[in-house]
């Protein structure tokens, strides 16, 4: 509730007595409770003392389905507290029941809405979400919730989490598998935490029992890892039911997942072809077999917008590509199916693959509609695949994004399939370079500068520039070169061709330092903190590993002239290296010149939580360095 | 069986009219007399897009006893660059909507039209049923398709609304004819039937409107049409409707034709016939003259209870008498109700009831204080008082200066009104609001020229109308200073820092409601009133302990929530990481004219603002002055008028401890004087024993500035930012 629209709602009257159940103060003994958990978890507001999922499966009509019954009971450990519980549902589960009550068991008759889900980064989703909003008046009071959802075919049942926006003291899970499913279970992330596990079997069924305690909250942190990689969760992985003595398969292997997909995109119609003419077009002066896929891939970059849907089966079906090529614009699936098509139409073997992104934890050898969640196209014109994925803007061919770098790719292959793993580049492939030439005048640094980029960071560069309005894009330049600092000034920038997405970036320019060098007394002194690369890496709240946008290196190297001055003693250079990341920090003094180096090597963009204390420490030792200004005294 | 039928048939016969009535919309906005505009001048090809056309289209009929209103808005863009592709690449809309004006209302409908049109002039109409995807709320989502750089997007949206009403205003219309892309063509055109009074005016360069006939004799209809307008990006500091070609207008509905009367609603022309573009004087004083309005004003029964209860016996001024009752009305009508209206939220179902503890009645009727929440009624509320007491005063009716002048108005619905109080020393006053103070009124008023309408205490009527200019406060009214402490622990690796804000005039009012909250002061209007506060009503003892328990709870959430806001606050007010932080309010600075909003906060900062430098420390000190205004290139190069809403101050006073074993060095660096007619920024320093003090000021001395002389303000907020970089350093004896 936003508190000073409270405050500043016009003095409405209400002459409507609602007679309901009210609510009733909390035991003492509770509120002793919500005192203990708030000892224990200060930051919270709300704890789940307890939860229950039941998992039960049923078979249909040749389809087994699915149903979660939950129970949770929540306890405000703080003040007033307001709590938003909802369950998502779409074309492929639906929500029984879904119901509040108090401590005593008397129902609390809240009103439960039910809403279409909504996502900025989604056009449409069929998704759409139950939600109630409760309302805890005082500290030690109780709700229990109810849920009970349905997944009307068990492949779209893919994972069960163990977390939740709060604390959860205890937790039990209790899957029973009746003896006609064949069904597996495998655990992620349970290291770490208090969970227990049995398995018991009776007669009609065995069942799968885990109990976890103590779990602690979800949480949010900027440049983290999708949630697979973070809290413990089952994956389910149905392998096949038995009915009538005959064993039908679900998911037993990967194969059956590609057969799944496979049904899926057999629908899709390539007769209609209004792309033909524009293939024409953009390859007609064109020889090579390489420039023209080129001109292709960059085509439908430029021109088909990525808009996302998720509707049902659409959610795994792509769109013709004339539809594509007809709207100039399509989801993931749509693009890479457009590629496909019109790459055909050169002569191409260009195909349909899925992947998941980084964002995902898994591989396919858990085959599961989780592992998942992108499609590109891959050219098999050799034994070496070559990827592409038209969402990426000002991607060159042959160059592979950042998020796909490392995973399988699901290649179609006709009946069967290819599983290829895209290539991993390296961090020297991804280069911000910047160069200072500088002369002290008056307290100011004055010279020249260029900025260098490569690989995923010329691309992330050129994508957002040419994003912006015409005549806003000299100054966001400006801006960018200067840092967005005031104590920049940048002038005459001259840069090599910011469409030309195969080129470096490169940029020329005349640099205007303010604030770094200061004069007291006889003596100048230089602040070497030129970049402020390290300042926002100091991560000593952080709970999870941190995630780098990508592997590169990040340099700068200052040449400032002191002719004319004498340097008092100069700090020794920092190194630091790990397997994930390699640092240089040095001053050095050649001839007239102090060259100020500062240089971070993302080997690999992950900083595991493990490794944030000594990288914690690095940063500190870093700062330190960098704190320290250069002494220079009139010669 | 039979029934399912009838019901499908129904269903696609209204599904199939609808669709005709679309095409016959379609083709009045696609009737081909813009088939031929396709290019764009060569001085506008650098541009994001250029709008080649666009129409703005009114109706107002009365068919049947029934008001209908139609809207129309068509639009002919042309795409240059991406970012304009992206602009216009999604489209939101609703097709039926629930009407507002009025009542019987039948629910309104829109209607959507694009086509896009290549640049091999290929037309391509988006068929809006096929590609629309609905949402929960009867929204509509479209996605453009087929859209590229170097296409023309050509789109209308045709709403039409009807309603019942007696007498109606149609809310004030404005445009401004420049919009962010530049246009090559604008069409405005109004169309009504003879049951509609038109008050229409332009201004700043805009063409007048002509009528023009129609084949309709009872309809009138109204056109004017400007060529090759430049686009404006709207920067800071600027009142569009002082400089740029607009238009405004308004409809009144439901009156009959030449009663003496209609001055009661609006300002309006005696022939309905007849356009009204300007409001005179006379016609001002009309309004507020006419029968009954501000006429033999009598005390209300609030006031008179008032003053019997809390002015007599109180040997009080009639300035203090005028002072009193305006915070009792403040408190009476307004912040009384706040804290039954907080404990009301506080429970789900609503079964407090808090209000039941505050129902007065008055003259035996229960008294309804909201009818008092408007300006109108305030003033009416309070010259009954003035009257009753012989307090000579005037009505005044004011335009906001960012609307334009009081010459530019036209509707009733733009007025704001004051009263001036004639003392020896004039007061004006103005509608409360929970923060404001007797004199506070709207800083849009101030400099501006305004209709006074002195009452005639004796006649007990207004019956003269003259003008006057509002005076305008000064830089030092509107002002702010914040005095702060700072000292070094560990070294100098953590500095601690505690400041006293005090806030004054039009400054102080923004700071109240983003600092206080209604705990900070309720009870503090309840004591001055000596009227009991919410739990002191509730005679129940179980009653008052329940709510009480709620209400503590919910202090105890939002008092946290408060502190958390206050560090948000301090990181953004400086350059540098605040860690913890603590505020305490001092005074909320409502009490009176002169009392000021107050607070003190105590903050530390670490491993930050100080640099090492051998055996010494560089202080970056200048930071402690608060982020400074910084303008991009684009801001910089400002070739429009400054307008700022009033002049105003910034002060600080920095006393640094100078930590023992060090001397300071670079002090004369810190001050700077760069003074000019428009603004100011002086700052000075000096040691003091063990101590460094500096002081700082910046004065914005004028609201408007010419932009010939742009650059004399941005030569102050050069040195304001020069002060920001400015370093000391503390040398090791």
């Amino acid at each position: 509730m936003d508190l000073k629209k409270i405050t500043s709602i016009i003095l409405l009257f209400s002459f409507v007595v609602v007679h309901s159940q009210k609510h009733k103060k909390p035991e003492e003994s509770v509120i002793e409770l919500a005192k203990k958990l708030k000892i224990e978890y200060p930051d919270e507001e709300l704890v789940i003392e307890k939860s229950n999922l039941n998992v039960d499966f049923s078979l249909k009509r040749d389809n087994v389905s699915a149903t979660l019954e939950s129970y949770e009971k929540l306890i405000n450990i703080d003040s007033k507290t307001y709590s938003n519980r909802h369950v998502f549902y779409n074309g492929e589960s639906t929500i029984k029941n879904f119901d509040i009550s108090f401590s005593n068991n008397h129902s609390a008759n809240f009103t439960i809405n039910d809403v279409a889900y909504e996502d900025n980064d989604l056009f449409h989703t069929d998704t759409r979400l139950k939600y109630v909003e409760l309302d805890f008046p005082l500290q030690g009071f109780e709700y229990q919730v109810y849920i009970d959802k349905i997944f009307s075919d068990i492949k779209y049942f893919t994972t069960i989490y163990f977390n939740d926006d709060y604390p959860i003291k205890e937790k039990e899970i209790k899957i029973v598998v009746p003896n006609w499913l064949n069904i597996k279970f495998q655990e992620f992330n349970f290291e770490g935490y208090e969970i227990e596990s049995q398995v018991e079997k009776e007669d009609e069924n065995t069942i799968y029992t885990y109990k976890a305690f103590n779990l602690p909250s979800m949480f949010k942190e900027k440049n983290s890892r999708g949630p697979s990689y973070l809290y413990p969760h089952i994956m389910i992985l149905p392998i096949s039911y038995t009915d009538k003595g005959e064993e039908e398969k679900i998911f037993a292997t990967l194969k059956d997942q590609y057969q799944w997909y496979k049904n899926l995109v057999d629908k899709l119609d390539y007769t209609n072809k209004p792309y033909v003419s524009k293939v024409e077009e953009l390859t007609k002066d064109l020889t090579s077999k390489e420039e023209k896929i080129k001109k292709i891939f960059y085509w439908i970059q430029d021109n088909i917008r990525y808009i996302a849907f998720e509707d049902g089966i659409a959610g795994f079906q792509p769109d013709n590509a004339s539809e594509v090529f007809s709207k100039r614009y399509g989801d993931c699936k749509g693009m890479a199916n457009l590629a496909k098509a019109m790459l055909s139409e050169i002569g191409v073997d260009a195909r349909l693959t899925w992947i998941g992104t980084n964002h995902i934890a898994y591989d396919y050898s858990t085959p599961n509609l989780a592992v998942d969640n992108h499609m590109i196209c891959t050219i098999m014109d050799s034994d070496i695949p070559i990827f592409l994925d038209p969402t990426e803007k000002f991607n060159p061919y042959k160059e592979f994004a950042n998020r796909i770098q490392g995973k399988q790719a699901l290649i179609e292959d006709g009946e069967n399939f290819k599983l290829k793993t895209v290539p991993v580049s390296k961090a020297e492939e991804s280069i911000e370079k910047k160069e200072y030439y500088l002369k002290i005048v008056d307290d100011v640094l004055v010279g020249k500068a260029n900025n260098h980029y490569s690989g995923e960071s010329r691309k992330q560069i050129l994508a957002f520039l040419n994003s912006l309005q015409t005549h806003q894009k000299e100054d966001f330049l400006t801006s960018f070169l200067e840092q967005g600092s005031s104590l920049m000034q940048v002038n005459n920038i001259e840069s090599s061709d910011l469409k030309n997405r195969e080129q470096d970036i490169n940029i020329d320019y005349d640099l205007l330092v303010e604030g770094k060098v200061s004069s007291f007394g006889d003596k100048t002194y230089i602040d070497i903190r030129f970049n402020d690369n390290f300042s926002d890496l100091l991560m000593e709240d952080r709970k999870s590993d941190f995630v780098f946008s990508h592997k590169k290196i990040i340099e700068s190297k200052a040449y400032i002239d002191i002719s004319g001055f004498k340097t008092s003693k100069i700090m020794e250079p920092i190194h630091f290296e790990t397997k994930n990341f390699k640092i240089d920090i040095s001053v050095e003094k050649v001839d007239q010149s102090l060259i100020c180096t500062q240089k971070i090597q993302i080997l690999n963009e992950v900083i595991t939580k493990e490794e944030l204390p000594d990288w914690n420490t690095k940063i500190k030792t870093i700062n330190n360095f960098l704190n320290q200004q250069i002494i220079l005294q009139k010669a | 069986m039979k029934k399912i039928t009838y019901l499908l048939l129904i269903f696609f016969l209204k599904i199939s009219i609808a669709s005709a009535q679309d095409e016959k919309i379609a083709q009045k906005f696609w009737d081909g007399s813009q088939a031929d505009n396709l290019d764009i001048p060569d001085k506008w090809r650098n541009e994001s897009a250029v709008i080649l056309f666009q129409e703005y289209n009114y109706g107002y009929e009365e068919p049947g006893k029934r008001v209908r209103y139609t809207k129309s808005i068509h639009k002919r863009i042309k795409l240059l660059d991406k970012a304009a592709v992206e602009e216009f690449s999604e489209f939101n809309f609703v097709k039926s909507f629930k009407v507002s004006k009025g009542f019987f209302d039948k629910g309104g409908n829109q209607v959507l039209g694009i086509k896009i049109i290549k640049p091999s002039k290929e037309e391509k109409i988006i068929s809006i049923e096929e590609e629309a995807i609905k949402n929960d709320k009867d929204e509509y989502k479209i996605a453009i398709p087929g859209l590229e750089v170097g296409d023309i997007i050509d789109y209308f949206a045709y709403k039409t609304e009807e309603f019942k009403s007696d007498v109606f205003l149609f809310d004030v219309n404005t445009e401004i004819l420049s919009d962010y892309y530049p246009c090559k063509q604008y069409v405005f055109e109004l169309k009504t039937t003879k049951d509609f009074f038109l008050n229409f005016g332009t201004y700043n360069g805009a063409p007048e409107i002509e009528e023009v006939e129609t084949k309709k004799r009872k309809e009138r209809k109204y056109v004017f049409v400007a060529h090759d307008i430049e686009k404006n990006d709207f920067p800071m500091w600027f009142y569009p409707q002082v400089e740029l070609p607009f238009y405004k207008f308004q409809l009144t509905y439901g009156l009959s034709v030449n009663n003496a009367d209609n001055a009661y609603h609006n300002f309006l022309s005696k022939d309905i016939k007849e356009v009204k573009s300007t409001v005179t004087q006379e016609d001002v004083l009309n309004f507020f003259s006419y029968p009954n309005r501000y006429r033999k004003l009598k005390i209300s029964k609030h006031l008179k209870k008032f003053s019997k209860k809390y002015l007599k016996g109180k040997t009080l001024s009639k300035e203090e008498q005028v002072e009193e009752t305006y915070y009792f009305l403040r408190h009476f009508v307004l912040t009384q109700y706040i804290q039954p209206t907080i404990i009301s939220k506080l429970d789900v179902k609503n079964t407090l009831s808090p209000f039941d503890y505050y129902y007065q009645k008055v003259g035996g009727r229960i008294l309804v204080p909201s009818t008092l929440n408007n300006q109108f009624k305030f003033c009416l509320d309070f010259a009954g008082f003035l009257s009753a007491n012989e307090i000579p005063f005037e009505l005044l009716v004011a335009m906001p200066k960012f609307k334009g002048g009081v010459e530019e108005l036209i509707s009733i619905d733009e007025v704001e009104l004051l009263l001036k109080i004639n003392f020896e020393k004039p007061i004006y006053i103005s509608y409360y609001d929970k923060f404001s103070t007797l004199t506070a009124n709207s800083p849009f008023l101030e400099n501006t020229e305004v209709y006074a309408l002195p009452y005639d205490n004796k006649k007990k009527e207004i019956s003269d109308i003259y003008k006057l200019t509002i005076p305008e406060s000064k830089a030092n009214e509107n002002s702010s200073l914040e005095s702060m402490s700072v000292s070094f622990e560990d070294n100098f690796s953590t500095i601690n820092l505690d400041t006293e804000n005090v806030y004054k005039g039009h400054l102080k009012s923004t700071q109240q409601e983003n600092l206080l909250y209604f705990f900070d002061y309720v009870e503090e209007d309840n004591k001055r009133f000596n009227n009991p506060n919410y739990f002191e009503r509730i005679l129940s003892n179980k009653k008052r302990t329940r709510h009480r328990e709620k209400y503590d709870a919910f202090l105890d959430k939002i008092k946290k929530k408060r502190e958390d806001y206050m560090l948000d606050r301090l990181n953004n007010s400086y350059q540098f990481t605040i860690k913890d932080q603590n505020t305490e309010i001092l005074d909320t600075g409502r009490k009176s004219d002169s009392s000021f909003l107050k607070y003190k906060c105590h903050f530390t900062v670490e491993n930050d603002l100080i640099k090492k430098a051998g055996p010494n420390f560089i202080f970056e000190v200048g930071k402690l002055n608060g982020d400074q205004i910084t303008l991009d290139k684009n801001e910089r190069d400002r070739e429009l008028n400054v307008y700022m809403n009033f002049p105003r101050s910034y002060a600080s006073e920095i006393i640094v401890e100078i930590p023992q074993g060090y001397k300071v060095l670079g002090v004369e660096k810190l001050a700077i004087n760069k003074s000019n007619l428009y603004a100011e920024f002086v700052s000075t320093s000096k040691i003091q024993g063990n101590q460094l003090i500096i002081t700082t000021k910046k004065t914005y001395k004028k609201s408007f500035i010419e932009k010939e002389n742009w650059n004399q303000l941005l030569e102050v907020l050069d040195a304001s930012l020069d002060f920001n970089k400015q370093k000391v350093l503390f040398e090791k004896i």
